[in-house]
């Protein structure tokens, strides 16, 4: 085990020397291999995809329980397969697999550099365990900042609002966008400029219109928001909106009321009272 | 005046002795409480199941989780909306249409008119107690559904829940007038009671369960299990472009919905009862300040049809013929 | 025997010269035809939504696409299981509510039974006439939406599916005569026919809406996870309690054949007729058992009538 360990920091420090790190590997899902371990870069509040092979190697066939342990606080992981979601997977005898390993990193971060484990768990008890270690990119970071306590908009109008981005990184930040969630049918005609171009610590301003269908029913929606480019994304806004319904409605509904108001005194008045 | 609150008390008499509305009460008061019963057993599977799942959640590390389901049992069954509109609308439809019918069949009718009574006085009348009758019911099921609530549901509601289901309850009774109005009319309008029955319960199923079909029919995300965006994991761009040419079809669809008062009943009654998501940060005002076209949609068609009524019994000959 | 069609040939005409019958079934069909045209015109725009996406992910030089939505046929069809389970039975309900309170409070409920008449055939005749009138309207129905289903979506359903279609509408006809038999049966036990018709309404929103919806607050639900949008959606799951209320309810009955029938589950989308009935078997014995219970109430509740 100890010997394992001295390897995967000596090939930890390689790959930070080398520069980019590595995004596949190839992890044996049995006990007594070697562990490796890989140095993977991660943006504040963005997300890191980290590739991992998954082998059988004995000459049954198993099942293995994947989970990431000893996350540093406010990190989140997950593991796809094929893009789902996964817990689990079967593996025959020496099938190798390539799973997804997200590694989602807060906004605030602690230390500038950690390790977490990823667990397999055979089915017949047997663990092991892979060494993740991950720094901290400072080159990239970018922050959203919301000004709007409140918007209120009539159903079947449209609204514009200005998010404001900052760049927070220590170096440029092309072709920002904005990811905006709207409620269902809701539409987003524009973001004004469509991209941004930002200087470390440096902020600029979007506009953003959004139209309300005109069938949309009065209450309380929330758009949620967020900015992303190639290199970061920044964490996502809540926006509570609230939808009044127009007076067309109400307008014709009255007048109806009045109408056939009218037309019973009138009646009451040609045939009279009885 | 006087004659009016006569009219008006011997309505109430009469619907006590009348053992198909009494049924019908009763089993109305029953599903309230069973719906109570239901719904706090449901809280308690629910919870349960959310603290497992939340678990689940949470050790895959995500933060993104559901939130916590309400421990009301009324927002727990959304049928209790539905009994309440279904049972109460069929009440409504029996009280207005035997209020004339029965007077017609036993020719009481020529009686009281030959008595100095104004036909309208006599309509005032009929509404007044059938109105009197309407609201002891939702008093009723009401002050039973508080009891349940806090007896079974072992839940204490806050003052704002308070006041949502009396408003609620208030909705309930808009709606049941609406279908008393139309049963009223609609047997004035027409001299056979029983088609006058008749086509009052097929307006009733054509405003209740017709249209908001036909509105959903027309919402296509319904047409595909799972619905259809999520589904291709559409972006926002191609998913306005697809709703663009369905424009035309969502405008009906909401006129149809619109001319409902069914679709309003239920669209403000979720909205108090927290049944449909987003209004539980409203207090009770705001969400009637958010949802006053659906009050106003559910009054306005029923002085419209009063208004009919006092105009087709004005001209009404055939009262005096047997 | 020939009383018995005399009967049934009556009824069959007296059907279709009511108004009120016929407005009701006027309903029925344009709601049908609505969901059919929309539902067909709702998938070709869907299949050409599609295709754009593909066209504009392939312009971006993307070599993964999303997977073609699986659309099957009847599918678009399956807004009719509704239809049926709800304003069918209402027009069952028309159908029957004056069979017989009607034909006492005219008067001639007394003249029929003093003709050369067994008094079963009287419910045999009626029940046969309805049964055809139902007959007619399901296959009008089946005729007119396979018609509009193919010529939108212009898709000609294969063998399966049109077994499936006609198994279905069978369903339909066995469904809807168990509102009309129940609709008999009160109409032979009450004096007033306004009191039938509303005791059946009252049945009608309790099978259709009260019971339904008493099981659906005990379904639990479970959380899943989307993991392409990153949702997290509830999945709603059968309990012991929510299957044990439903076994009440003749339209939850019909409605889970119903959606097997018409291809609304994927899992029994491409079995062949046979295995869906054979799946389905407990659902279809709930929907007959009561039917044939009111059916041999009715023939008995004849007997003991008094008219004389």
């Amino acid at each position: 085990m100890k010997t394992a360990k001295i390897i995967s920091a000596l090939i930890i420090l390689t790959l930070l020397l080398l520069g980019p790190p590595f995004t596949f590997m190839t992890m044996a899902a049995e006990v007594g291999t070697t562990e490796l371990s890989a140095n993977y870069l991660v943006v504040p509040g963005g997300e890191t995809i980290a590739k991992i092979k998954v082998e059988n190697k004995d000459i049954k066939l198993h099942h293995f329980n994947l989970q990431a342990t000893e996350l540093p606080e406010g990190f989140k992981a997950y593991f796809l397969l094929e893009g789902k979601l996964t817990e689990t997977i079967e593996l025959n005898p020496s099938d190798k697999r390539l799973i997804e390993l997200h590694i989602e990193a807060p906004l605030k971060v602690l230390k500038d550099s950690g390790t977490f484990k990823i667990k397999f768990l055979r089915e017949d008890g047997i663990e092991s365990f892979m060494p993740i270690s991950f720094t901290i990119n400072h080159d990239f970071a970018l922050e959203i900042t919301n000004g709007i306590k409140k918007l209120e908009i009539m159903n079947g109008k449209s609204t514009s609002f200005d998010i404001a981005v900052t760049n927070t990184g220590n170096k440029e930040l092309k072709t920002l966008g904005l990811k905006v969630d709207l409620p269902y049918k809701w539409s987003l005609e524009n973001v004004i400029p469509d991209k941004l171009t930002l200087k470390p610590g440096e902020n600029g301003v979007l506009k953003v219109n959004v139209s309300v269908p005109s069938t949309q029913a009065a209450g309380n929606f929330v758009i949620k928001i967020k900015s992303f480019n190639e290199d970061a994304t920044s964490s996502e806004i809540s926006i509570p909106i609230k939808v009044i319904a127009s007076a067309s409605y109400a307008w014709w509904v009255i007048g109806l009321v009045l109408v056939f108001g009218v037309v019973t005194i009138l009646y009451f008045r040609k045939h009279g009272r009885r | 005046m006087n004659a009016t609150w006569n009219i008006a008390r011997k309505e109430i008499t009469d619907a006590l002795r009348n053992k198909l509305f009494l049924t019908i009460l009763g089993m109305l008061l029953t599903l309230t409480v069973v719906s109570v019963v239901l719904g706090a057993y449901q809280v308690r599977m629910t919870v349960d199941n959310y603290n497992n799942s939340i678990n689940f959640l949470k050790s895959l590390g995500k933060a993104d989780l559901p939130p916590m389901p309400n421990l009301n049992p009324i927002s727990a069954s959304k049928g209790f909306v539905n009994y309440i509109g279904m049972l109460g609308a069929l009440l409504a439809m029996i009280l207005g249409n035997s209020a004339i019918v029965k007077e017609r069949r036993s020719g009481t009718l020529k009686l009281i008119l030959s008595r100095r009574v104004f036909r309208d006085t006599l309509l005032n009348g009929k509404l007044l107690g059938n109105l009197t009758l309407l609201a002891g019911i939702t008093l009723l099921s009401g002050v039973i559904t508080f009891i349940s609530v806090f007896a079974i549901g072992k839940v204490v509601l806050s003052g704002g829940d308070v006041v949502r289901m009396g408003l609620f309850f208030l909705m309930s009774f808009l709606y049941m007038t609406f279908f008393l109005v139309l049963g009223i009319t609609l047997a004035v309008m027409v001299g056979n009671g029983n088609k006058a029955l008749l086509l009052t319960v097929i307006i009733w199923l054509v405003l209740a369960f017709v249209f908001p079909q036909i509105g959903e029919t027309m919402d296509m995300d319904n047409q595909l299990p799972g619905g259809f965006f999520a589904q291709m994991g559409m972006t926002r761009d191609q998913e306005h472009k697809l709703l663009e040419k369905f424009k035309f079809y969502e405008t009906l669809r909401d006129g149809i919905e619109e001319m409902s008062p069914t679709k309003h009943y239920e669209r403000i009654s979720f909205a108090l009862l927290n049944v449909k998501p987003g209004f539980e940060k409203n207090t009770p005002t705001e969400v009637l300040g958010l949802k006053w076209i659906n009050l106003l949609g559910l009054t306005a068609p029923s002085i419209i049809l009063w208004l009919i009524a006092y105009m087709a019994f004005l001209r009404r000959e055939d009262i005096y013929q047997n | 025997m020939k009383q018995v069609f005399i009967i049934a040939t009556k009824e069959f005409k007296a059907a279709f010269k009511d108004k009120v019958f016929l407005v009701i079934t006027a309903l029925f069909l344009l709601l049908s035809i609505i969901s059919v045209y929309i539902g067909s015109s709702t998938r070709n725009a869907e299949m050409k939504a599609y295709q754009d996406i593909v066209e504009i992910l392939e312009s971006q030089g993307a070599t993964n696409f999303p997977l073609s939505p699986e659309i099957f046929p009847l599918a678009i069809l399956q807004n009719i299981i509704k239809y049926v389970s709800i304003i069918g039975a209402v027009l069952a309900v028309f159908l029957g509510f004056d069979a017989f309170s009607g034909e006492r409070e005219n008067g001639t409920l007394k003249l029929l039974l003093v003709r050369p008449l067994y008094r079963d055939q009287l419910v045999t005749g009626k029940l046969l006439g309805a049964g055809l009138v139902i007959g007619v309207l399901l296959a009008i129905t089946l005729i007119f939406n396979t018609l509009l289903f193919s010529l939108v979506s212009g898709i000609l359903p294969n063998l399966n599916e049109l077994s499936r279609l006609m198994v279905f509408i069978i369903m339909a006809f066995i469904y809807m005569m168990i509102f009309y038999i129940a609709t008999l049966f009160v109409s032979i036990k009450t004096g007033d026919r306004a009191f039938g018709f509303l005791t059946m309404m009252v049945v009608w929103i309790l099978v259709s809406f009260v019971i339904p919806q008493l099981a659906d607050s005990q379904r639990s639900f479970a959380y899943a996870l989307n993991a392409t949008n990153q949702t997290v959606t509830q999945i709603p799951s059968d309990t012991v309690i929510s299957k044990g209320i439903e076994i009440f309810s003749p339209a939850v009955q019909f409605q889970n054949v119903g959606k097997d029938l018409l291809q609304g589950v994927s899992e029994t989308a491409t079995m062949n007729v046979f295995e869906i009935l054979s799946r389905q078997a407990l659902s279809l014995l709930y929907i007959l058992v009561p039917g044939v219970i009111l059916l041999f109430a009715s023939y008995r509740a004849v007997q003991k009538e008094d008219v004389l």
